[in-house]
């Protein structure tokens, strides 16, 4: 497997800020208490001080695709629902798996951090969930311009434990990305991810798509991801 | 006295670290006792929790108010080194199951198990069955409390669930996470589910209270 990297662009303090304080059930910057809005500041600055982002994805032309497999050389989609996305498509070209870190520093500070402020910890953590989601939709974003040079177009992102995709067997197909790859991302046998705030993912490339997610064809309505 | 004692309570809910540490610079001066003053420290946190409970402040509003509280509980044992604090009897084990390394929910629990007099074992975090197993052999605690936020540990919560009804058998097991919800916990044989790490306090005394009144 070959693997390129990608540079990302760290959003605005106050961005990271406002996605915190919204993910923490403040529906507006005005509803949150002033000492709540220094607590979130300095643990959104914190995070992204100590921020070591680091991503890989490679592109693996598609082998074969069954009722329930997406098959490339050295990865497979075990998921009934985006195999049948990708049969529907026209030319399936290639998968594009990546791994996604925030690096080990974060998962140490917060680890330290419980000690001192449990609140600091938890506005950390979610500060490095937002982050983890922006750096995510910017490698979604990446892929897909580049595929659109190729004359090609995109499905959504998506990761183990999506629709009908088991985590614990696709994450094992992102274990053989960790250890031929030199993102420090570690996956253990739970299909856990070390550091914490890591995301995998894989986007299907095509011709052209009718549909980027499988959730038109899905009758889970109260599904809450659902796109 | 007691206005003063109201004065510390308040600052916890309202997660006044500085006015806190003011009460305290002057607290022996008013001759007030320790065991008192952590009294109105724990019975502003019950607020903080139950405001919670009744969505009148979030979250991170909340964790102010326990980092207030674990603050103000320091800062009387440095003044009262050989205070005892009136604790209950009951020990509390707690873990984050084996395969999964997400803690800070599990660490959040344990502070508020913690904060309101049980004497709590934390396990940390990847805790085997074997582990668990050891630990309520030496502490023969009154509820063991598991975390899961990976589906893919679900099967491990299960098994040692199975082992704890076996060899304790009346030792009930709650369990939360972000990967179960209440019907997933009864079916892998938990006795009790916490729907958040604010809720567990609850679930817990009803457990410990069911267990005194089987037992």
């Amino acid at each position: 497997m070959n693997f390129q990297s990608i540079q990302f662009i760290t959003p605005s303090l106050v961005d990271v800020c406002l996605r915190v304080a919204k993910g923490s059930g403040y529906p507006e910057m005005e509803a949150v208490p002033r000492i709540m809005k220094n607590e979130i500041m300095t643990a959104a600055q914190h995070v992204i001080s100590i921020l070591q982002p680091e991503a890989v994805f490679s592109v693996l032309p598609v082998n074969e695709i069954t009722e329930s497999r997406i098959i490339s050389d050295a990865f497979v989609v075990e998921s009934k629902r985006w195999a049948a996305l990708a049969l529907g498509c026209d030319s399936p070209h290639c998968l594009y798996p990546f791994l996604l870190s925030l690096g080990r520093e974060l998962d140490i500070s917060i680890s330290e951090m419980q000690d001192r402020s449990m609140t600091q910890a938890f506005l950390m953590d979610a500060a490095g969930t937002v982050l983890a989601e922006e750096y995510a939709r910017q490698i979604e974003w990446y892929i897909s311009d580049l595929t659109l040079h190729e004359g090609l177009c995109c499905s959504a992102r998506f990761s183990p434990g999506y629709c009908d995709w088991d985590t614990g067997k696709g994450q094992e197909q992102f274990k053989k990305i960790s250890e031929a790859s030199s993102v420090d991302v570690s996956v253990l046998p739970s299909g856990m991810m070390v550091p914490q705030k890591s995301i995998s993912g894989v986007l299907i490339a095509a011709k052209s798509l009718t549909i980027t997610t499988p959730c038109k064809n899905c009758r889970k309505f109260e599904c809450p991801y659902r796109r | 006295m007691d206005e003063k004692l109201n004065q510390c309570r308040e600052n916890v809910f309202c997660g006044n670290l500085a006015e806190m540490e003011q009460f305290f610079a002057a607290q022996n001066q008013d001759g007030i006792s320790g065991a008192d003053v952590m009294a109105a420290l724990q019975a502003g946190l019950e607020d903080a929790r139950l405001a919670l409970h009744e969505n009148h402040i979030s979250i991170p509003e909340f964790l102010i108010a326990l980092d207030v509280f674990r603050r103000g509980v320091t800062l009387v044992r440095e003044k009262q080194p050989h205070l005892q604090v009136e604790a209950k009897s009951e020990n509390i084990i707690i873990g984050v199951v084996e395969g999964d390394v997400h803690d800070l929910g599990k660490n959040i629990v344990a502070a508020v198990l913690d904060a309101s007099g049980f004497s709590v074992i934390d396990l940390g975090k990847d805790v085997s069955r074997e582990r668990l197993c050891g630990a309520m052999e030496k502490h023969n605690p009154a509820v063991v409390a598991l975390s899961s936020m990976m589906s893919t540990s679900l099967i491990n919560i299960e098994k040692i669930i199975h082992h704890i009804k076996m060899i304790y058998p009346p030792t009930p097991v709650l369990v939360g996470g972000a990967s179960l919800d209440r019907d997933l916990a009864f079916t892998l044989g938990a006795d009790g589910y916490a729907e958040s790490a604010f809720l567990a306090l609850e679930e817990i005394n009803q457990l410990v209270a069911g267990n005194q009144h089987n037992s």
